[in-house]
């Protein structure tokens, strides 16, 4: 490795690669901050743009948008409660929260830099350990798969608020709402109706927008202003002290991200989720999240920045993306010539590596751009909702249109939208129903392949190894949370 | 609409729910049994959560009644805007094929800002062009993001 390193440097150095990180930071920033848009979608854009790219600018350039997305995801969803990218749903539970108690920019600080850490951590991991780590996620099979979903759902019991059951609830009923569409084993359509566009399932874009962006519309409908009550004064923000004591929660969310974001399919998202409940299991005060613990804000981000290295562990070494982003970059390496695999790291050395090093700038980037220009995000709360209202629904259509070039998904947005203002209004857990909905389809694979492994069998869930070891997780997440109210209630 | 009541309900829909995709999954050929299994499973769970949720919503029913107290669901806080917002979106939707993406979205964008209590007319438009004109020029013409289309863009 030690001998590709100064090539590489030398090609990161190169004006045309710099000048690539730095657009693709921005310009992944502004994507990822947008409602509705995704590091994914803009990733899958840029492909076409590289091709006259030498590879090396063309890498950095998607590298750039990958790691400034997943920062700018959080900016709208603390100030905004309307995650700019799925991944950071789990950074609004409390940075929304702080951003109303008039603590935006703090939580904004806390988020850049739990993101930038997350980021540096787990490129490191990129850089060192790819090789060794693939292998373990390989070791997953069909069993472990539908488990690691269950696992997923578990954590639904401490994300939810208020009672567990509804929440619970929630995430079963986006497991159902997965199975809409053709069966992914037998190619059985069900639930459909005849309605072609549902073919292929639930969009997951226009839910997700419909559900934390139109709901949350519909939810400012009674209030003047995001910030009408603490009335934030953009220079608060810049010069908000960032609280003490998240080394150790950053530096477990990042192992997290790194980890989960190595196993094909688990993605930045379901890291954030799993970061934010051991952040929470583990805290003294459990209670106070949701309601604005910087602790949150630091687990979820840190993990979503740790997929970014992590999902390209297997990207590059195996060829198997770890998410639908490193699917996006897979196919950015297949137009320069890059075939994933032992050559990427020896006669391609110097791209490779530059694209890695590449990364650690762009971590950089986005920690000063976070930093310096938190006073111009914090604009965006002080816009009055008459404009913020109509300016975010136009954003929402914009990104629910854009996946499948459909007006299908804008009406499907709607109805989302709308069912989960009502649901939200009665005490259902929005994040779980999504949580539900990404793992669907991961969750009905593995069953589905596991059961045919096994003749039938659901022992197959009880025999291996690893499938045991996340049991003793699901079980590690579980019981605490069913041992809470008893234990209030012996208090009472 | 008292909580207890909302969560009854809701309860009830999901034991619907539940048994509508279990009878439904009975029909499936032979060779998605994976499928049927599956959603045996989900059914299986979604069921019993609903029914917890039921039993929850009457048991808590009996306490507030003894303590004569309840908890209220409150559905919607201002009616106004909240109908004037969601019918302006279902309306946005409808005209956008038939007037193109930016005609529809610039008057979309007026109207519910000034249903909304924006009653700046410069800085509306302002704020509408550009808006618009970003998204012209980031998302169409640099990223090359379709927007829908229609007979005047």
């Amino acid at each position: 490795m030690t001998e590709q390193f100064l090539p590489a440097l030398t090609t990161l150095l190169e004006p045309s690669v710099l000048l690539a990180v730095f657009t693709g930071t921005i310009g992944g920033i502004l994507v990822g901050a947008i409602p509705g848009l995704t590091a994914t979608m803009a990733v899958a854009l840029l492909i076409p743009v590289t091709f006259g790219m030498n590879p090396a600018a063309g890498l950095a350039l998607m590298g750039g948008v990958y790691s400034g997305g997943m920062y700018g995801g959080a900016i709208s969803a603390i100030l905004l409660s309307t995650p700019g990218t799925p991944a950071a749903a789990a950074t609004s539970f409390d940075g929304y929260p702080l951003a109303r108690q008039g603590k935006g920019g703090m939580a904004l600080a806390v988020a850049t830099i739990a993101s930038f850490w997350g980021g540096m951590l787990s490129t490191a991991a990129l850089l060192l350990l790819a090789p060794v780590l693939a292998r373990f996620s390989l070791r997953f099979g069909a069993p472990e798969y539908f488990l690691l979903s269950i696992m997923g759902l578990a954590s639904i019991v401490t994300l939810t608020k208020g009672n567990m059951v509804k929440g619970l609830l929630s995430g079963v009923l986006g497991l159902l709402l997965a199975t809409v569409g053709m069966d992914p084993l037998s190619g059985y359509l069900r639930f459909s109706f005849g309605v072609v566009e549902l073919y292929d399932g639930i969009s997951f874009m226009p839910a997700l927008i419909g559900l934390f962006s139109v709901s949350q519309i519909l939810e400012l409908t009674a209030e003047s202003r995001i910030l009408q009550k603490v009335g934030a004064d953009p220079a608060t923000l810049k010069r908000a002290p960032i609280p003490k004591g998240l080394a150790p929660t950053i530096l477990r969310g990042g192992l997290i991200g790194t980890l989960v974001g190595m196993l094909p399919g688990a993605g930045a998202t379901i890291s954030a989720f799993i970061s934010y409940n051991v952040a929470k299991q583990l805290s003294p005060e459990p209670e106070t999240f949701g309601k604005g613990n910087p602790v949150g804000v630091a687990a979820a981000e840190s993990a979503n920045n740790g997929c970014v290295g992590g999902s390209l562990i297997p990207l590059l070494t195996l060829g198997i993306p770890g998410n639908s982003v490193a699917a996006a970059l897979m196919g950015g390496l297949l137009i320069h010539g890059l075939i994933p695999g032992p050559e990427l790291f020896t006669r391609f050395g110097a791209v490779t590596y530059g694209f890695i090093l590449s990364l650690f700038l762009a971590n950089v980037l986005f920690l000063v751009l976070g930093l310096t220009c938190a006073p111009l995000f914090a604009r965006v709360v002080r816009l009055p909702n008459a404009l913020l209202i109509p300016a975010i629904a136009i954003l929402s259509v914009v990104g629910s249109y854009a996946i499948n070039n459909a007006l299908f998904d804008v009406w499907l947005m709607l109805a989302f939208g709308a069912t989960g203002y009502f649901f939200h209004r009665a005490g259902f857990s929005l994040g779980a129903l999504v949580l539900g909905l990404i793992l669907g389809p991961i969750a009905e694979l593995g069953f589905g392949q596991s059961l045919i492994m096994s003749d039938g069998s659901w022992r197959i869930f009880f025999e291996r190894p690893l499938c045991l070891l996340l049991w003793l997780l699901i079980a590690a997440l579980l019981i605490p949370a069913f041992r809470k109210p008893r234990r209030a209630k012996a208090s009472a | 609409m008292r909580r207890t009541t909302s969560d009854g309900l809701f309860g009830a829909a999901g034991l619907a729910l539940a048994a509508t995709v279990a009878l439904g999954a009975t029909g499936f050929p032979e060779r998605a049994d994976a499928a049927v299994r599956y959603l045996y499973f989900l059914s299986l769970v979604l069921g019993l959560l609903s029914l917890l949720l039921v039993s929850q919503s009457l048991l808590r029913s009996r306490k507030e009644t003894e303590k004569a107290s309840s908890a209220s669901v409150e559905w919607v806080r201002a009616p106004l805007p909240f109908l004037g917002t969601l019918l302006a979106m279902l309306c946005y939707a409808w005209i956008t094929p038939h007037l193109g993406f930016f005609p529809a979205s610039f008057l979309f964008m007026l109207c519910l800002g000034w249903f909304l209590g924006f009653r700046k007319p410069l800085p509306l438009l302002g704020g509408t062009a550009g808006l618009l004109a970003f998204i012209w020029l980031i998302f169409v013409r640099f990223l090359a993001v379709p927007v829908p289309s229609g007979p005047w863009g």
